[in-house]
């Protein structure tokens, strides 16, 4: 009896495990013996295909004290066939490739694109170290280039219709970018804090991270003061329930966010207000303000001096810096004598147009009509005299006077 | 030495000349450094606002020229005075050497179109033509205007106190609008009708050197003329031909001015008609 019972355990557990013992058979130093040679290849089509994997890479990385075949799970003997199954990475990532097949990588992939990136694209291959080794591809520091693989190739954008085609050298150009590249620090937002890394997603979508209703959270994920102040604005209210209402991007852009005390990004942002504010752009320009900013001058109030540039609120809010009770401080940080009086100035003159301050409209007609109807009467003066002169010169010029015309310029100061 | 064959008759004192001066180097000043905000919208503004210096400088300079306007106004206003109330000078605020316009000033402005469209003789133009007063009040009212709303531009906070902030915006558009006006009249209408028209071209020194040929006077002024020469006073207003160096001075910088203000106002017709 306990004999037989062993015998059928012995028999069980063999009967499981004997692929394993068949596999225990290939050691990794039989798979070395080939793919140590750095002029193995073989032929994909057209392409001639590396087969070099030493031993010293993979033994240093994550997954050094696998087997080969632990992946390469096809290979039963050496040699072994020319076509092998792909590498499936879901055997033991089954979390992270569920992530994968809904993201824009994995979706394209599965309609036959041969183009988007798949696990080895950015983590390697024999080579794979830990996220935070300072070695791998995806590492912070690193990531952006891994991205710019395809993402800094403009040819294959086109190819695939994605926006922005440079968004590498934008990325490199921005704040970001040059915070993780000439400073080197980590806290530098690098591709993956903003899309993702595995559940990459289109900003269409409305569960991207990018999608202008989530930036707030996502920027916020480091800019952690900013995101609630946003939320609680106008624009952060609206920003939930209408489209076009402006997000984190529709100002600070994507990729080539520059840091927000550039003058270059200051004057930009003035636009950018005036993209949907157009009448309190227009009367803007009519102000000193708006002028100095025009002529690419930054001293003076642009959009976000008055109205901040996070907590925008309307004016009939009591919280706004623009409401009534507030704008003695407001305007007093840079105007230090503001008083009552001095905040009754319109930052946003309505001379025409609709609903016209009357004060202002009445001052504008009197100027205009002033303006034009002296140089409509002195236009005309001027150009009736002119061509009275030239007919008086031509009769002095036959009756041969010319000499004697007073003031004919020629002779004066040639003495 | 033609100079000197034609005898000269003063016109403007030393003083009304080194105040012109004072008025075409302000003016200057303060288009060339004023223009580019209001025409802050155009690539040429921007360009003339790095030339001069950048906003603040620029501003800075703009309210150089302004303390110049305030001083020749002033000056003025004292010189006037002096004139009228210490030496007593008659015909000063009426008469024939006024700056005051006169009925006679309406028939000559009457007669003068007429004369255009060639329908009668051309006026007999007293001292002052009708069109000489209106450049001369024109400055004096441009002054007046723009010199009082810059200084609520210059000094909001101040006057914050006692008037409410609306006013600034009010001072803005007449500021901006009568300083247009200033810089067109003076740009075309009288570099016209002082410089450019034919019987002048390119330029009447006689803001400069002072006086005029014998010849000029007898026909810009044919009725002072008329009145001085009966009076038997012609001998007193006698003057020297203009020194070279001083017709060549007047020559250099009334083109220059001429040229500047041309130029600004191709741009202003630019920038109004794009």
């Amino acid at each position: 009896m306990r004999l037989r019972n062993r015998v059928w355990k012995i028999g069980l557990l063999a009967g499981w495990m004997w692929p394993l013992l068949l596999h225990a058979q290939l050691k990794n130093e039989d798979c070395w013996t080939c793919h140590s040679d750095t002029t193995l290849t073989k032929k994909k089509g057209d392409k001639e295909i590396s087969l070099f994997a030493p031993a010293e890479p993979f033994q240093k990385s994550v997954h050094g004290s696998l087997d080969c075949v632990t992946c390469h799970a096809d290979i039963r003997e050496v040699p072994h066939s020319d076509t092998l199954q792909p590498v499936e990475c879901q055997t033991c990532h089954s979390e992270a490739f569920e992530q994968y097949r809904g993201s824009v990588h994995g979706r394209s992939i599965a309609g036959g694109s041969a183009d988007a990136a798949r696990c080895a694209d950015c983590h390697g291959k024999h080579d794979i170290l830990p996220v935070k080794d300072p070695g791998s591809r995806v590492y912070p520091l690193n990531l952006p280039r891994t991205c710019a693989q395809c993402h800094g190739d403009p040819e294959l954008m086109r190819r695939h219709r994605i926006k922005p085609e440079n968004a590498y050298q934008l990325y490199m150009d921005s704040i970001h970018g040059q915070i993780l590249q000439r400073s080197g620090l980590l806290v530098a937002a690098v591709c993956s804090n903003c899309h993702g890394s595995h559940d990459i997603r289109s900003r269409e979508e409305p569960t991207s991270r990018v999608n202008p209703t989530n930036l707030p959270d996502t920027c916020g994920a480091c800019h952690a003061a900013i995101a609630p102040q946003f939320k609680a604005s106008v624009h952060g209210a609206l920003l939930q329930v209408r489209r076009g209402v402006p997000s984190c991007n529709d100002c600070h852009t994507a990729h080539s966010i520059s840091q927000a005390t550039e003058p270059g990004y200051q004057l930009g942002v003035i636009r950018e207000c005036g993209q949907c504010h157009q009448e309190y752009l227009r009367s803007y320009r009519d102000t000193y303000h708006g002028k100095v900013t025009a002529l690419g001058y930054t001293t003076v109030a642009k959009c976000f001096n008055c109205h901040t540039a996070h907590q925008i609120l309307p004016a009939s809010d009591p919280r706004s810096s623009v409401h009534l009770s507030n704008l003695v401080r407001t305007c007093g940080e840079c105007h230090s004598q503001a008083n009552a009086r001095f905040v009754q100035y319109y930052p946003h003159p309505r001379r025409t147009g609709p609903k016209p301050h009357p004060v202002l409209r009445y001052t504008y007609l009197f100027m205009e009509g002033l303006l034009y109807s002296v140089l409509t009467f002195f236009g005309l003066h001027t150009v009736l005299w002119f061509q009275r002169s030239i007919r008086e010169r031509r009769a002095a010029g036959t009756r041969d006077e010319a000499a004697s015309e007073p003031g004919s310029g020629e002779d004066r100061g040639t003495s | 030495m033609s100079q000197n064959a034609t005898p000269h008759y003063w016109r403007f004192s030393a003083f009304q000349r080194v105040l012109h001066g004072m008025v075409v180097v302000s003016f200057l000043g303060l288009a060339l450094t004023g223009l580019p905000l209001r025409y802050s919208y155009t690539a040429w503004a921007l360009t003339l606002s790095r030339w001069t210096g950048g906003f603040q400088t620029a501003g800075f300079l703009h309210r150089v020229c302004a303390v110049i306007t305030f001083l020749y106004f002033g000056l003025h206003l004292a010189h006037i005075f002096h004139r009228a109330f210490v030496l007593k000078e008659k015909g000063l605020f009426w008469g024939p050497n006024s700056m005051v316009p006169q009925p006679k000033d309406i028939r000559d402005l009457y007669q003068h179109v007429l004369w255009f469209l060639g329908r009668g003789a051309r006026p007999r133009f007293e001292r002052y033509a009708y069109w000489e007063k209106f450049d001369y009040w024109a400055v004096f009212w441009g002054v007046a205007i723009i010199g009082a709303s810059g200084l609520f531009l210059w000094f909001p906070e101040p006057l914050s106190t006692l008037f409410p902030g609306w006013v600034f915006n009010v001072a803005t558009i007449v500021h901006s609008e009568e300083a247009l006006l200033a810089v067109a009249f003076i740009f075309t209408i009288h570099f016209f009708n002082t410089h450019l028209r034919p019987e002048k071209f390119p330029m009447d020194p006689v803001m400069f050197t002072g006086r005029a040929r014998e010849e000029e006077f007898a026909y810009d002024h044919p009725a002072e003329y008329d009145r001085v020469r009966k009076s038997g006073d012609l001998a007193k207003r006698l003057a020297e031909a203009p020194p070279v160096w001083l017709i060549k001075t007047a020559r250099g910088l009334g083109f220059l001015a001429l040229a500047i203000g041309l130029v600004l106002i191709v741009f202003i017709f630019a920038a109004s008609f794009t």
